[in-house]
């Protein structure tokens, strides 16, 4: 019984029988946005004088930095000269704030000063000398400064000051005060400078304009600059690939997660270029493939579930790897050359020396062509893996739907009819698509993009992303494997486990940029890149290993009791009753290891990756942009805090939709 | 000892009310589960010693005895959540071996009920039962649905269908766990303590239940202090001490007329408080 403001008893004292007391509203102040400072800012004298300096130590410390990354940041122009204006302006007001007039009128050489009074008093002095100095000699170099800009990038803000203060004019007196030592005489000019301070203060912030100019370098390395749709391209897919499995309910998400099985593909593909000028030896192959995925689906009708199924599924994803995969200038791996080590002929060699020429004449057509071919390339690119998933999807259900009603029968007919026509659908576009690319590209349709010209947020997406996405599965088969009852795999688990979270990671990627290829035989060329993401995701997965182990031994025994005494078998009992369980009471582990690992491919740059760290430290090296290292490195650590951010708050946001009640046993 | 003196002296709640017709308690002549000489050990502590025992199709079967008497292990060794040493043992005439088909096929064939539900929380009610039909048995989806609606039904609680286990109290978890099991439309149901670890007032909403089952001509092995149920439906109480069948008998007999020292000890003691 709820009741309206009128009829509240307002008689505390009032009495009611048994089982008649009204709901009454709590008291004044208890409730709302009194209640809340009362309880928690102000609930008494040391939390009142707690809240007070707290709010004064947050508002020493947000006001500055906000100052200067936005209130008094430099963002327009094209090069640094704006900055620098601002900071000389800046600079005559700071030494003017050092200069001291009582310092600067001591005298060490007096007499009756003791030895240490003597000593203090010549670097006081000394000080008032300097910063006295500096206040003509900034302003002479402001000056310079002003009048070598071009008047188009001086902003309007400056003209009625200079109109004001005319420094031109004051530069001589204050220069002929300095040389006099007269204090009298440059006090005044000080006052008068004081505009020209304040319009300085103004401009003295961060100067955007390093990142500005930068922006590419800070993005793609030295990507080409004509290829960098392509990244761009890539990183729009990768919002669209990566929603539908972060948020179970997206609209469209069911043909959104085909394109999330698609994307690694399409990006790999994409960001590393595709030649379509395969060999036959590769047609016969992926031919070969297509083929048996479809006998494969075709027996499944005749003999029930195959336990080959999952083979039909990613065969077109395999016979693109094998139709153009690995086939470009500087290949991730190079098996075609462990081919030509097997068979030993020397005209697979010479077949191939005439590939790579081929690329060579293509890449000078020029942007506008690449890009037309590019774009003809993502039409076609779903010749195997988007392809199948469109059968699998769209085409499949449509039909299914047809069929049932046509059949009037309900499920049964799901697979059966359309599954082996997709097979075959597919396995005719990857013939035709081939044909096209031979006559119509004669080779490459996208630009092989070697991957040392990767860099920037390039470099370090791909190697967190790469990284995350393998840790992962790889971590959790390891603690599987830790607690097996077979002591071989478990021992094998445990060393791996235990060598790699006991070797600094700067250790394991020298070891995989310089070690791996004395191991590897000759002929088999790993890209350096890749060799570095293998490092990331296996220092990862050992770390990720024991936070899923955590996760495993919280999972009480009668769950998987109750698992095997239904009669799962243990992989389904693994993946259907404890992972599930295990991974939730996780997440937060895991999203650590993830936002270490994300940090972590800073380390690349020790191995000679132009990652996001990186870019910023030769910025700051490069005599154009020298002395605006705040800038370079404020950017990148922001861009890694948004990112880390992101995970960190999709991980609260995950625990909660997981929450499934009370735990019992 | 009347029924009631049993069941009211004891911490049993079955209702008064509920009559048994014992006549609809068939026994058929098929062997359910055979077990010959078999032994177990947990390391150097033997468990379980020289047992033999013979399930027919249809019987229900209570064992008792105190703790640590090995009463637990010797039903968990029928569906192979415990592997015994030596002897034999035949489920539905699938003989236990380390061969992992056997294990499957008997788990299949074999339900099983825990003191402690063992539900898995991370699914709806609706889906702890489908989940075994539809991956063990591969029935699709919405078939999966009905049979397990029509269990839900069978144990009074299908509207908390799309609830999570924790949301439930212990007796409708129980009801839940025994639904779960006949999912499967298991042969033979082991019940291991199914009550003891619920509040009173839910001990008769699962008696009730499991006595419906016993009703229906389910195969039941049943560790429970219920003597209550165990005069009800059991054709035979087991007693065990020590990792050994002691006694076993009728449950007219058993009660009224126990043989050896041990089980009058354990009886009035069960029965006298």
């Amino acid at each position: 019984m709820v009741m309206s403001e009128s009829q509240v008893p307002r008689d505390s004292g009032q009495v009611y029988e048994p089982g008649q007391h009204p709901d009454l509203p709590p008291p004044a102040g208890t409730v709302g946005l009194i209640g809340w400072l009362r309880q928690n800012l102000f609930s008494g004298p040391i939390n009142a004088i707690a809240t007070v300096i707290a709010a004064f130590a947050i508002y020493s410390v947000v006001v500055p930095i906000v100052n200067w990354v936005a209130v008094d940041a430099v963002v327009s122009g094209e090069d640094r000269r704006l900055c620098d204006l601002g900071r000389t302006a800046g600079l005559i007001g700071s030494n003017i704030a050092a200069f001291d007039a009582n310092d600067f009128a001591l005298d060490p050489e007096a007499p009756g000063l003791s030895e240490e009074a003597a000593a203090a008093a010549t670097v006081s002095k000394r000080l008032a000398d300097s910063a006295f100095d500096n206040i003509a000699g900034s302003l002479a170099i402001f000056l310079q400064r002003y009048e070598g800009m071009p008047p188009e990038l001086i902003p309007a803000s400056l003209d009625p000051v200079m109109a004001e203060v005319r420094p031109a004019e004051l530069l001589p007196e204050l220069q002929a005060a300095v040389s006099a030592g007269s204090v009298a005489a440059a006090e005044p000019l000080f006052t008068q400078l004081q505009p020209l301070i304040d319009w300085g203060g103004a401009y003295d912030g961060a100067c955007w304009v390093v990142i500005k100019q930068r922006w590419v370098l800070f993005m793609t390395g030295f990507y080409d600059r004509s290829e960098n749709w392509r990244p761009l391209l890539a990183g729009i897919g990768l919002v669209i690939a990566v929603a539908p499995l972060l948020f179970t309910g997206l609209p469209y998400r069911k043909p959104l997660l085909y394109f999330a099985a698609a994307y690694p593909f399409f990006a790999y593909y994409l960001l590393t270029g595709v030649n379509l000028a395969a060999s036959p030896m590769r047609l016969v192959l992926a031919v070969i493939i297509l083929i048996a995925a479809g006998a494969v689906v075709w027996m499944r009708d005749i003999s029930g579930r195959s336990r080959l199924l999952p083979f039909a599924y990613v065969a077109p994803v395999l016979a693109m790897l094998v139709l153009f995969g690995f086939s470009g200038d500087r290949p991730m791996v190079d098996f075609e050359s462990v081919t030509s080590q097997v068979r030993a002929t020397a005209e697979m060699v010479a077949e191939r020396d005439d590939l790579r020429q081929g690329d060579r004449i293509l890449v000078t057509e020029g942007p506008v062509s690449q890009f037309t071919s590019g774009r003809l390339f993502l039409f076609g690119f779903g010749l195997a893996p988007l392809w199948w998933l469109a059968c699998i999807g769209i085409f499949g259900f449509g039909l299914t739907k047809v069929l049932k009603h046509a059949a009037g029968r309900t499920s049964e007919v799901e697979w059966r009819v359309w599954a082996p026509l997709a097979a075959t659908c597919s396995l005719a576009a990857a013939f035709l698509f081939f044909l096209a690319g031979q006559a119509i590209f004669e080779g490459v349709i996208l630009v092989i993009e070697s991957t040392d010209k990767w860099g920037g947020l390039l470099a370090t997406l791909v190697s967190g992303i790469v990284g995350i996405t393998a840790s992962l599965p790889i971590g959790v088969v390891l603690a599987l494997g830790r607690r097996s009852k077979m002591p071989i795999v478990r021992m094998l688990c445990v060393s791996f486990i235990e060598l790699v979270r006991g070797v600094p990671l700067i250790t394991i990627l020298f070891m995989s940029s310089v070690m791996l290829p004395l191991f590897l035989p000759e002929g088999v060329n790993f890209d350096k890149f890749l060799r570095a993401l293998i490092g990331v995701a296996l220092f990862a997965s050992a770390y990720m290993a024991e936070v899923v182990r955590g996760g495993l031994q919280a999972i009480p025994k009668g769950q998987y009791e109750a698992a095997d005494a239904i009669g799962l078998t243990y992989a389904k009992s693994m993946r259907l009753i404890v992972l599930p369980q295990a991974l939730k009471i996780v997440i937060p582990g895991i999203v650590n290891t993830f936002i270490g690992l994300f940090k972590d491919t800073t380390l690349l740059g020790i191995i000679g990756i132009l990652d996001l760290l990186q870019v910023a430290r030769s910025t700051n090296t490069d005599a154009a942009w020298i002395g605006f290292f705040e800038e370079t490195y404020a950017f990148v650590g922001i861009v890694f805090f948004i990112f880390c951010f992101g995970m960190s708050r999709y991980s609260i946001y995950l625990e909660g939709k997981l929450e499934t009640g009370h735990r019992r046993r | 000892m009347s029924d009631a003196e049993i069941s009211g002296a004891g911490r049993s709640v079955t209702p008064q009310s509920q009559t048994v017709d014992r006549s609809r308690l068939q026994v058929g002549d098929e062997i359910a589960i055979e077990i010959v000489g078999m032994h177990k050990w947990f390391g150097e502590f033997h468990v379980l010693k020289d047992i033999n025992l013979t399930v027919h199709k249809g019987e229900r079967i209570v064992v008792c005895g105190p703790s640590g008497s090995g009463k637990s292990t010797l039903i968990r060794c029928i569906n192979r959540l415990e592997e015994h040493q030596r002897g034999d043992i035949v489920v539905n005439r699938v003989e236990l071996t380390s061969d992992v088909k056997n294990i499957a096929e008997v788990r299949r064939e074999v339900g099983m009920v825990f003191q402690h539900f063992n539900l898995f929380p991370h699914l709806t009610v609706l889906e702890n039962c489908t989940l075994a039909p539809m991956w063990v048995r591969r029935l699709p989806k919405r078939e999966a649905e009905e049979i397990a609606m029509q269990y839900l039904t069978r144990v009074k609680i299908p509207e908390q269908a799309q609830k999570y286990p924790g949301q439930l109290s212990g007796g409708q978890q129980q009801r839940v766990a025994i639904a779960r099991s006949l999912c499967m439309n298991p042969a033979i149901m082991l019940f291991d303590e199914p009550t003891s670890a619920l509040d009173p007032e839910m001990i008769s909403e699962v008696l009730d239940v499991m006595i419906g089952l016993a009703e229906s001509g389910m195969t039941m092995i049943c560790v429970t202090h219920e003597m209550g149920f165990a005069r009800k439906v059991a054709n035979r109480v087991i007693f065990m001490d020590g990792g050994e069948i002691i006694e076993q008998n009728e449950p007219e007999e058993f009660f009224n007329n126990p043989q050896s020292d041990r089980t009058k000890l354990f009886l009035s003691q069960i029965l006298s408080h």
